[in-house]
């Protein structure tokens, strides 16, 4: 009843207007399968006198004569036309409209129709992902745009999303596109509800990007939030909740093949042969004590959980003739596997236009978000010290027999001789929450003087303000390293961008003879400024919380010198963009950006681009081609740059840092250095991007094809080279070397099924880049780069003129070393040892013992002898057969995947709909350094993985527990062993650890229902639908670690590191999500 | 019509008048820094500038620097003192003689001390252009002066370790500019000695005495001409040579002057003496406080507690953790026949030695005889204490002390008169009656020929200076390392089956706790196994394994990979040729 009176009252409204009414005109209007269409708009052409349509598809509305025509309109639908004639009732069947023909693309500064675009963009509107709950925008992208890569980090509820356009053309500089929300670029999308995206639109060359100029190099990727609409009000509700779990956890040895390698690693020395007695028992008492027991399960301790996730989202959009408004407030709070983690998101977002008069119309927006973050996860970008999955999957699983109470291997022995915590204690004790709150606010003035021209002047303000403490209990890494003490930490990061921007359109469709222009003239300022605070603080009282010493930090005793930061960085711009159209067939763009950054001396730079499209279904000689319903040509050609380095590093300047001041009678004294090889010559990273595109669409656009062939170029590479550091510097920032990235792309949208009831249709996307180095340097030709998750593994990526960037670079892997390798004393039938006590390899045999150190004999992994060294000639020389890191490493994996895609399946079936998303990565590499470090043995008292099996490695004891060293005795032994025994020297990186990183992931399932319309009509709802969903449902992978989709090595957010990409280290694992849920329309 | 085309053009005309005001604003890119300075703005201010020398003492703190790594790893094995555990890339590999282009700790000391050089060079630049250094007040003209003298010294030191380390290194003496070539050649050592002994001599004029000035530390005229002398002796001492082998300075009598007339006016200038005390020299720096009576510590590397230095860590005694003292974990360990070769009245060995480890509930234990450290730094001598298991202590780093200055005096006296003069006997004197304090009169006859009283310097050295990993450099320029090294192991095979003139050491110790100090019933002499069966085990309960615990392996573990006219300098690092075409490396590397 309400709502009848609403849409009464509406209609009122709309036909305040109508003067002389002389007939009526009424009817129904339904949709495809005979449903009544709530409020359609009907309106008499050239008036704008209309009403709407009632909750029964029902309409009335007086017109003047006969001659009139009624445009029946619905969003998704074919608009119609029908004149009135003699007739008093017109019923109406609208058609939908798949084809996306008249769908508007929003490209920077302004908007286009899809049919007149030249350049090659991706769309998602808001109806492809309306069904699908969402926990994140990034989330939306993910496999659904043809040439859009999305990765996500690692599984903790706050992980890093790397986005990358086509590839990413720098080397070492930031390859993230540039985000443009509502018109303002900010730093991310993780604070946007995704309930809130009206369209997400990835302008992927620089035809399009051209326009960003300087920021325009590596993508844009411009979200839309929802606006107000016309003449309705739409109040929805969507709420969901549900499970996560952990789907795949990493099989480690058992409590009883645990002891069994304890004791066998322990066979090395007599103490440590007594201390392992003393923990774990005799051989003669372990059949007894172990067999069959079930250790404690730490990764179900830690990641075991079913995490609860809810999500709500209450939204009011409406409006009538002169405001249109949507105010939206979502929550989310999800819990992550992990305990002490968890997400919790408010997000608010308001949006105003306002038509003043004819000529002036005012946008207002603002949006609010409050993220808050806790746990710390597993990763860090640091070193294996400080990264925490280690715990979880090699804490011991059984402590040991202690009935002698002075025998006790307690907590902190165990942990000093190990290495490793309690991962529960620790996972308490590594405290952290993070809390941002961005806030954004803008403005807009429309003024239209003329018809054909607009002013908008549009002024915005965004400020985030980044708080990150942490607390590190008695357990942590970090304590140990201060007097045992806990440590705090706090981090306050503070942005503020303001940015003006000023533009001109000027629109003329009908210049004669088929000729239209669009022109936009535009000046931008965009200013931002960073300040940075950091603390930290060390010695608290154990007996405080976490919360207690964030919340008293001068409790601690020592605290240590406070570091803060601010810059600035200023941006002005003048750009221009003029669009030609022929008679629909021929389509032109060109534009023209000039960009000046305060981040180069050389503050100016121009970005030109041009592209142009034939429409070629236009054309007379396609008429009789029916199947075609449109066809278009379209090729492109422009630059945009990247100018993402640090602020002012052209400058002469000398900082200040807390780290290691010196000490004046124990006073410590601060100090200015030079802390960079300043750069004046900088400039920016130059993309040409060229593309080739064809759009088909064929039965009605019932099929829609996009291709795309793109061959782009980045010259003056900002690339931080390493410099000799006898300069005093390691590394300086230079425009040196350049890559290319090429590649193919294809999007299909095919409506496949419309038949009554039941409706079927198919995305797919596919995408093929590939990457090359082609200049790096005035004389370099390879530069070399670390992971850096161990110290000992050295360069383990190699970045090479000619090839892609992210080559992975190790060690090859030959097996183990077996008996037969070794020479034996003829005489005495046992292994002959040199001087040093070492086993004598035969004279042909590779030897590795100068890189593996520790533990080198019978069972040791084997590494390939690849080269000899060569002397400063050139010649070789020859090392006899030595493995050493200078000669025998080579490019051993590539990170990169042949090709990515995406399929995305929709059928409904009456009230059902069921969503099936899939996604792939294909041909890329990971390696796998947890694999490395938890099978081996560098540290006593550590769990291996089930790798190690004792049926399947290289075993040094007999089943009487006593050590072979014969060598026919250890052949026998060992004859069927698969697996080396677990190295005890260093963490290696070898070819073993490079696995196949393709996968096929049924990324989501979606089951939803919605009541029909009759009966909620009663209830006066619109709309309500439950659903049933499941996120990562299923992955198919031959890779062994827990998810195929991982990046752990990044560097840190202020320094990324685009050169090791696809290292698995400590990740934080993905889960899987059972979700259920409901949307209500009111 | 032509009225709308009139509006239109004066609107656009507005627009494009109302933008272009925009862009005539040229200093709008003027971003002005706040979180850093310019140079011009930090020369012509004392205290600017002083933060900036502060910059290359920092560096010293680290752990690359003075810390750790160039302070400890970089000075063993010798006869005298080793790293403990079996090799690696690492630490271990440098003490065994067998580091790789690929060793992890040869590339951040490198790096650091280059950034050293560069922050010196900026200094210097930056003072020798400041217009306080002449135009200042005399406070300024003073303050500049120094600095300047500072930036020089520092500069030089890190040449020295760059030389002795790595031999020829490329030489930069300017601050980066843009435009610079970055790949410098090796320059010779001889060249870069001529520069730094030239700035030394500079610098000695322009830095004041210690007295001059509060006591920090900073460097003083002492600590100047202390370095100078080194330094010289250094240059007119051997070194191994890109031509080949082990080679000895030219001219080196005139740089064994230099010394010599360096050390004398550190002597004649009454500004530091040795302290009476041996242990109690230690133990003030292990209570973190400089000493104020005698500055017989002239240069010191400034740690802060928490923060930097670990001395008392890992050169020092073995800890418990939750002993009251916090955690010790030693990582150099005395040589057995060090331990055997002082006189037993020496004051100097219970200092540079300790035979024991503290367990967690504060019981000292007796170490085994292959295990004892060199510990002229405990953390149990620091008051107040320091519990817990973090590692930097904050004990300073001596660079030079006054008895250094004394030994190198009669060294190249001895050297530049053919045989020890009276002033070299009196300065080898003062050394020894120090240390044998209380004994004066039992210190051993001191020779008065040249090769018999250089055998004494030697001697004393190892004596005066162990621990302090100076003894790996002092046997190089000598040529000594590998004939020592042999003489040592040598030494330790006689200790092992007890032979003269070890034949009273005893192969098992017995010892009880007092408390929980350590009380011994045979430390220094042999009882056999039937006399330990027989004693009252209820009043000396411990047996620890002295000579016992001495194998062939041990021995042979001890600088493993040593092979003279080669392993004597450290290979640079594979990362820096890989960078720097100019560079390559040599001596068999």
């Amino acid at each position: 009843m309400k709502r009848t009176l609403v849409l009464t009252l509406l209609s009122l409204v709309l036909c305040f207007e109508s003067l002389t009414a002389q007939k009526t005109i009424s009817g129904t209007i339904q949709d495809e399968n005979n449903e009544p269409l709530i409020g359609a708009t009907i309106i008499m052409k050239g008036t704008n006198q209309g009403t709407v349509s009632d909750v029964n598809g029902n309409y009335s509305i007086e017109v003047r004569d006969e001659n009139d025509i009624l445009v029946f309109s619905f969003l998704g639908y074919l608009t119609e036309e029908i004149p009135v004639g003699s007739k008093s009732s017109v019923n109406v069947s609208l058609i939908p409209d798949f084809t996306g023909m008249e769908e508007v693309v929003v490209i920077g500064y302004g908007t286009i129709k899809k049919r007149d675009l030249t350049a090659p963009v991706a769309s998602i509107g808001a109806e492809q992902i309306k069904d699908i709950p969402l926990a994140s925008t990034a989330q939306a992208l993910t496999g659904r745009l043809a040439g859009v890569s999305v990765t996500t980090s690692e599984g903790s509820p706050d992980a890093e999303v790397k986005i990358r356009v086509r590839g990413g053309g720098s080397i070492t500089q930031n390859n993230d596109p540039l985000y443009i929300v509502d018109g303002f670029p900010v730093d991310g999308i993780g604070d946007i509800s995704p309930n809130d995206i009206e369209s997400i639109d990835v302008l992927k060359d620089a035809s399009s990007t051209a326009i960003y100029g300087a920021r325009g190099a590596n993508g844009v990727i411009i979200v839309t939030t929802k606006s107000g609409i016309k003449d309705r009000i739409s109040i929805n509700y969507n709420f969901y909740t549900g499970l996560k779990q952990l789907p795949k956890k990493m099989a480690v040895l058992s409590p009883e093949e645990f002891v069994l390698y304890q004791y066998e690693r322990s066979g090395s020395s007599v103490p440590e042969r007594n201390q392992f007695e003393d923990i774990y028992g005799t051989w003669e008492q372990m059949d007894s004590l172990y067999n069959n027991i079930s250790g404690t399960d730490w990764q179900e301790e830690v990641f075991g959980r079913n995490a609860r996730t809810t999500s709500h989202n209450l939204s009011i959009r409406g409006g009538a003739e002169k405001f249109g408004y949507n105010l939206s407030y979502t929550n989310n709070d999800y819990q992550g596997i992990m305990i002490e983690s968890g997400y919790k998101r408010n997000n608010i977002n308001l949006k105003l236009n306002v038509k003043a008069t004819d000529k002036l119309s005012i946008d207002l927006g603002t949006r609010y978000s409050d993220l808050k973050v806790m746990g710390s996860g597993t990763s860090d970008p640091g070193k294996a010290s400080e990264n925490r999955l280690k715990h979880s999957v090699t804490y011991r699983p059984i402590e040991g027999f202690s009935d002698d109470p002075d025998l006790d291997f307690d907590d902190n022995e165990y942990t000093s001789v190990s290495g490793l915590s309690d991962p529960v204690e620790l996972t308490r004790d590594e405290y952290e929450r993070k809390h941002k709150i961005t806030t954004n606010f803008n403005g807009a003035l429309n003024f239209m003087p003329f018809e054909d021209l607009v002013f908008r002047s549009d002024v915005g303000y965004y400020t985030t303000q980044d708080n990150r403490d942490r607390f590190y209990g008695i357990t942590t890494y970090l304590a140990r390293r201060y007097a045992d003490m806990p440590v705090v930490k706090v981090n306050k990061d503070n942005l503020n961008r303001i940015r003006w921007a000023n533009t001109l359109n000027y629109t003329k469709n009908d210049l004669g003879s088929g000729h239209n222009i669009t022109v936009l003239l535009g000046q931008e300022l965009v200013n931002t400024k960073i300040l940075e605070f950091e603390q930290e603080t060390r010695e608290y009282s154990t007996a405080l919380t976490p919360e207690l010493a964030l919340g008293n930090l001068e409790l601690g005793e020592a605290p240590q010198p406070a570091d803060s930061y601010e810059s600035e960085d200023k941006l002005l711009s003048y750009f221009g963009r003029l669009n030609y159209g022929y008679k629909d067939k021929y389509l032109a763009q060109i534009s023209l950006r000039a960009d000046g950054s305060s981040k180069f001396r050389n503050a100016w730079g121009f970005f030109p681009s041009g592209s142009i499209a034939w429409r070629i279904s236009e054309e007379n000689f396609m008429e009789n081609v029916s199947f075609i319903s449109s066809l278009k040509l379209r090729a492109s050609y422009g630059h945009a740059g990247n100018n993402r380095i640090d602020d002012l590093y052209f400058l002469n300047k000398y900082e200040s840092d807390p780290e290691k001041q010196y000490f004046l009678n124990e006073n410590p004294a601060a100090y200015l250095y030079r802390k960079e090889p300043f750069n004046p010559y900088l400039t920016w990273e130059t993309t040409i991007t060229r593309d080739l595109g064809l759009d088909l669409g064929i039965f009605n656009q019932r099929l829609y094809v996009t291709l795309d062939y793109y061959y782009n170029s980045t010259k003056d590479l900002l690339v931080d080279v390493p410099l000799d550091p006898s300069t005093g510097y390691e590394s300086q920032i230079q425009n040196i070397g350049s890559t290319t990235n090429y590649g193919f792309e294809a999007a299909f949208d095919a409506y496949l099924i419309e038949k009554g009831d039941f409706k079927l249709s198919m995305n797919f996307n596919i995408a093929f880049n590939r990457n090359r180095v082609d200049k790096l340097g005035e004389d370099l030709k390879i530069a070399y780069f670390t992971s850096g998750w161990s110290d000992d593994t050295g360069y383990d990526y190699i970045v090479r003129v000619g090839d892609p960037v992210g080559l992975m670079y190790g060690f090859e892997t030959d097996g183990f070393y077996t008996v037969d390798d070794f020479e034996i004393d003829p005489e005495t039938g046992e292994f002959l040892f040199d001087d040093n006590g070492d086993y004598v390899l035969k004279p042909d045999v590779a030897d590795s013992r100068n890189v593996l150190f520790e533990g080198f004999g019978p069972g040791s992994y084997k590494l390939r002898n690849l080269a000899d060294p060569v002397d400063s000639l050139g010649n070789p020389i020859d090392d006899g057969n030595l493995v050493t890191f200078a000669d025998d490493r080579k490019v051993i994996g590539n990170a990169n995947p042949k090709h990515i895609g995406g399929i995305n399946i929709m059928a409904q079936y009456k009230g059902f709909d069921l969503s099936i998303f899939l996604n792939w990565v294909y041909g890329n590499d990971i390696y796998n350094a947890n694999k490395i470090e938890f099978t081996s043995g560098y540290k006593a008292y550590t769990n291996l993985l089930e790798d190690m099996n004792s049926d399947v490695r290289w075993m040094t004891v007999d089943e009487n527990g006593d050590e072979v060293t014969n060598p026919e005795e250890l052949a026998a032994l060992n004859q069927d062993a698969t697996m080396w025994k677990p190295p005890t020297g260093r963490y290696l990186f070898h070819s073993w650890a490079v696995e196949d990183g393709s996968f096929l992931r049924i990324n989501n399932v979606t089951l939803g229902y919605s009541f029909p319309q009759k009966w909620l009509n009663k209830v006066l709802i619109q709309n309500f639908r439950i659903f049933f969903t499941i996120n990562n449902l299923y992955t198919f992978t031959n890779y062994s670690g827990y998810d195929p989709e991982v990046d752990t090595r990044r560097g840190t957010e202020n320094e990324p590191n685009p050169l090791t990409p696809g290292v698995d280290y400590s990740a934080y694992p993905k889960s899987r999500m059972f979700l259920l849920g409901l949307n209500v329309t009111l | 019509m032509r009225q709308i085309l009139y509006h239109k053009t004066a609107f656009l005309a507005g627009v494009v008048a109302f933008l272009s005001s925009l862009l005539s604003c040229d200093d709008y890119f003027e971003v002005q820094p706040v979180s850093s300075f310019e140079p011009e703005n930090i020369f012509i201010n004392v205290d600017l500038t002083k933060q900036t020398i502060l910059g290359i003492y920092q560096l010293m703190t680290r752990d690359e620097g003075y810390s750790k790594r160039l302070s400890m790893y970089y000075g063993v094995d010798t006869d005298i003192a080793m790293c403990t555990g079996s090799l690696d890339n690492g630490r271990r590999g440098i003490a065994k003689y067998a580091a790789n282009s690929g060793n992890e700790e040869i590339y951040k000391p490198w790096t650091n001390l280059y950034n050293g050089i560069e922050r010196s060079n900026i200094c210097i630049e930056g003072i020798s252009n400041s217009p306080l250094l002449e135009g200042g007040t005399d406070d300024e003209q003073f303050e500049m002066k120094r600095m300047y003298g500072e930036a020089l010294t520092l500069r030089a030191l890190h040449y020295y370790e760059l030389i002795r380390n790595w031999g020829d290194v490329p030489l930069q003496l300017k601050p980066y500019e843009p435009g610079d070539d970055l790949n410098s050649p090796k320059t010779d050592r001889d060249l870069i000695y001529e520069q730094i002994i030239n700035d030394l001599l500079l610098a000695e004029t322009l830095v004041p005495w210690r007295s001059m000035v509060p006591n920090d530390e900073r460097i003083t005229k002492g600590a100047v001409k202390g370095l100078l002398a080194r330094i010289a002796l250094a240059r007119g001492g051997y070194s191994l040579r890109r031509e080949g082998g082990m080679q000895r300075g030219s001219n080196h009598l005139d740089y064994y002057q230099i010394a010599r007339d360096q050390c004398w006016e550190i002597m004649q200038s009454g500004e530091h003496a040795l302290n009476p005390n041996y242990e109690d020299l230690f133990r003030t720096q292990c209570e973190l406080k400089l000493e104020n009576a005698y500055y017989e510590s002239i240069c010191e590397v400034g740690m802060g507690q928490s923060v930097s230095g670990e001395n008392g860590y890992y050169l020092g005694t073995k800890l418990g953790d939750k002993s009251r003292y916090g955690r010790g974990n030693p990582g150099l360990q005395a040589i057995p026949t060090y331990f055997y070769s002082f006189d037993s009245l020496d004051t100097r060995r219970d200092v540079t030695i300790a035979c024991y480890e503290v367990d967690d509930d504060n019981i000292r234990i007796l170490r085994d005889l292959n295990n004892i450290n060199v510990a002229k730094w405990r953390r149990d001598w620091m008051d107040p204490l320091f519990p817990g298991t973090a590692k930097y202590t904050g004990i300073n780093w001596v660079l030079l002390r006054y008895s250094d200055v004394l030994l190198m005096f009669a060294e190249a006296e001895n050297e530049l008169n053919s045989g020890p003069t009276q002033a070299a006997i009196d300065a080898l004197k003062a050394v020894r009656e120090r240390a044998f304090r209380g004994n004066e009169d039992q210190i051993p006859s001191i020779p008065s020929d040249y090769e018999g009283f250089f055998s004494a310097i030697v001697q004393e050295r190892a004596w005066e200076l162990g621990g302090e990993c100076l003894r790996k450099h002092d046997l190089i320029r000598w040529n000594l390392l590998d004939l020592k090294l042999d003489e040592m192991k040598d030494d330790l095979r006689k200790l092992v089956i007890r032979e003269y003139p070890y034949e009273n050491v005893p192969e098992n110790v017995v010892w009880r706790n007092n408390g929980e100090q350590l009380e011994f019933l045979n430390m220094y002499y042999h009882m056999d196994s039937a006399a330990i069966a027989d004693r009252d085990t209820a009043y000396w309960p411990n047996v620890t394994e002295w000579t016992a615990s001495i194998s062939d392996e041990y021995i042979n573990t001890i600088a493993e990979f040593f092979q003279p006219n080669s392993r004597e300098l450290l290979p640079i690092h594979q990362n820096i040729i890989d960078v720097n075409s100019n560079l390559e490396n040599d001596y068999g590397y």
